[in-house]
């Protein structure tokens, strides 16, 4: 008999990802024993969905550690490119959505953010590591008209709707990056700025 | 626009099912399959032997561990009770005397520890049916009887235990804290239903006092795992906790919902079974005609247990739904309006809302966090 679910069906393991993981991505303190009553909830009811910025950071950071454990479905072979399904654009805001998977999946330094409907993948936006190209501790980008000095060690959102830029950093290296909803991520932490 | 949400089966009224009444000791079965049985009916006697008590008589006597049973005013292996003699030593500015403490046997004397070890009288103990119904086989190997009966199954969300049957005891409000000192003596063998959480501290005290169940609207997802092994109720263990728990709405402090906590009212002070780690409570039916019905039935004896099924149903106005999600978890209240527009809310989703109103308020909720009743 069918029933309607939720994206964290997808992660058989949620109950065994330690709390102290969990609670690392968080903002704000939240009891242990809350903590675990609703990822148990989100296990009995996976169709729930959170109603507060609160409850949202809680998913997004329960959504961090299930992507670390089982990555699957968010790599596009090949490409490395990473493939949002459906199902998660509508449970999760875009932004915070791709700024959760950045944080969990190893990426190769220049992929697009695609939504997958169906057969049809639309790009939302890219990301580019740019940990390898560092030079004391600021970096000058240029995208398009703008120029921005960026710190080591920060992960950086810039919107960008058009289909295509050209990005240069230092002036040594350009790429073209697909722009979308999602916009442009320049992610200058290496692993260890992300791993607790 | 269709809004859509899960039905969840709770209550399924008049199916016919098998219970199992089981002897915990050597004993007697007096029934024959086919037999038809009401609730007092005495199936089996069984013996029950609660324990030993042991004195240490060398200690009591001052002699060497070994010389105690040479005192011993009783044989081993005959009666004895409380205040009667049981060693005795002649000294000789006096004398030493021990009487029997309890009412027992005198099992043995352990030469080693110098201790002598009384064995409890066994107590005969009557299994009764508890419930109308037909013997549809008896294991006498095994010590069971296999009724079929006429019940109400209640089923839950989550659950740890084997079968246990008992009296019901409900608490009038379904939305309060079950404390410790609720839990009794009086409880004992018995099945607790009602509140919205019951806690560690009072769970173990009604494991150690012999409650047979609690059924509460949520448990603490750490006391939950300390009980069944695990969070997740698709990776039970079927663990025992040495009692059988079960949760009609979820994790935390959830109310018993009104619909399960009405069907269960009407059962209060009769029997009932309840199978923790198949997540449901068996309201035995009460009335003697169920055995007409149940002579025209064939029942299999090797099935499934019954489980509650989900599916998916259309939100209407004037459904009844009950809210899965906080802040009004455990709420049960009917669909008044359905937006028509999605909204977006504080946490950036969006999605359409259900006005419900309840006996008391009228509130929105994102249409995923309701459940059909």
């Amino acid at each position: 008999m069918s029933k309607l679910s939720g994206v964290f069906e997808l992660f058989p393991s949620l109950d065994r990802i330690p709390l102290e993981n969990i609670t690392s991505w968080l903002p704000r303190k939240v009891e242990p024993h809350s903590l675990e009553n609703f990822i148990g909830n989100r296990i009995l009811y996976p169709q729930s969905v959170s109603a507060t910025e609160e409850e949202m950071e809680i998913d997004l950071a329960l959504l961090r550690e299930a992507v670390r454990l089982q990555n699957s479905p968010f790599l596009k072979k090949g490409s490395g490119d990473i493939v949002i399904p459906n199902l998660f654009e509508n449970r999760f805001p875009l932004i915070p959505l791709v700024w959760a998977l950045i944080d969990s999946l190893k990426l190769k330094p220049v992929v697009k953010v695609l939504i997958k409907r169906g057969t049809i993948l639309q790009t939302v936006g890219s990301v580019v590591s740019l940990a390898n190209f560092k030079n004391g501790e600021t970096i000058e980008v240029k995208l398009g008209e703008k120029t921005l000095k960026l710190q080591e060690g920060s992960l950086t959102r810039i919107p960008l709707e058009r289909r295509s830029e050209k990005i240069a950093v230092n002036n040594q290296k350009f790429f073209n990056l697909t722009g979308g909803r999602a916009g442009v991520f320049l992610d200058l932490r290496s692993k260890n700025d992300i791993e607790r | 626009m269709i809004l859509n949400a899960n039905r969840r089966q709770r209550v399924e009224e008049n199916i016919i099912t098998h219970v199992v009444r089981a002897i915990a000791g050597k004993g007697k079965i007096s029934v024959k399959d086919g037999q038809e049985v009401t609730p007092e009916q005495i199936l089996a006697s069984f013996e029950m032997n609660p324990g030993f008590w042991s004195i240490d008589l060398a200690k009591k006597l001052k002699v060497k561990n070994p010389d105690g049973e040479k005192y011993l005013q009783r044989a081993i292996g005959s009666r004895i009770y409380k205040g009667e003699l049981l060693a005795f030593k002649k000294e000789l500015l006096g004398e030493r005397i021990v009487t029997s403490p309890t009412d027992g046997v005198v099992d043995r004397y352990d030469k080693e520890k110098g201790e002598v070890v009384l064995k409890f009288f066994s107590k005969s103990i009557p299994l009764t049916a508890g419930v109308f119904g037909i013997v549809a086989k008896v294991d006498s190997g095994r010590g069971e009887v296999i009724i079929k009966t006429m019940a109400t199954e209640v089923y839950g969300v989550l659950g740890a235990g084997r079968e246990r049957g008992g009296e019901l005891v409900v608490f009038d409000h379904g939305d309060n804290i079950v404390s410790k000192e609720q839990i009794n003596k009086n409880l004992e063998r018995k099945i607790i239903v009602g509140g919205a959480i019951i806690y560690g501290e009072a769970l173990k005290k009604a494991a150690q006092l012999g409650v047979s169940g609690i059924v509460s609207g949520g448990f603490n997802a750490r006391d939950f795992i300390s009980m069944a092994g695990g969070l997740d109720p698709n990776h039970r263990l079927g663990n025992d906790p040495g009692m059988s728990i079960l949760a009609t709405e979820g994790y935390g402090a959830l109310p018993t919902g009104e619909d399960i906590l009405s069907v269960v009212k009407g059962h209060s002070g009769k029997f009932a079974f309840l199978f923790g780690n198949e997540r449901r409570l068996l309201l035995p039916s009460t009335e003697a005609d169920s055995i007409i019905r149940l002579r025209k039935v064939e029942l299999p004896l090797h099935r499934w247990p019954h489980s509650a099924s989900i599916s998916i149903g259309e939100i209407r106005i004037g459904s009844r739904v009950r809210v899965i999600w906080p802040p009004f978890a455990g709420w049960q209240a009917k669909v008044v309006a359905l937006d028509q527009i999605p909204t977006t809310l504080s946490s950036g989703i969006s999605t359409y809302l259900v006005t419900v109103e309840t006996a008391h308020r009228k509130l929105k909720v994102p249409c995923p966090n309701v459940e059909l009743i």
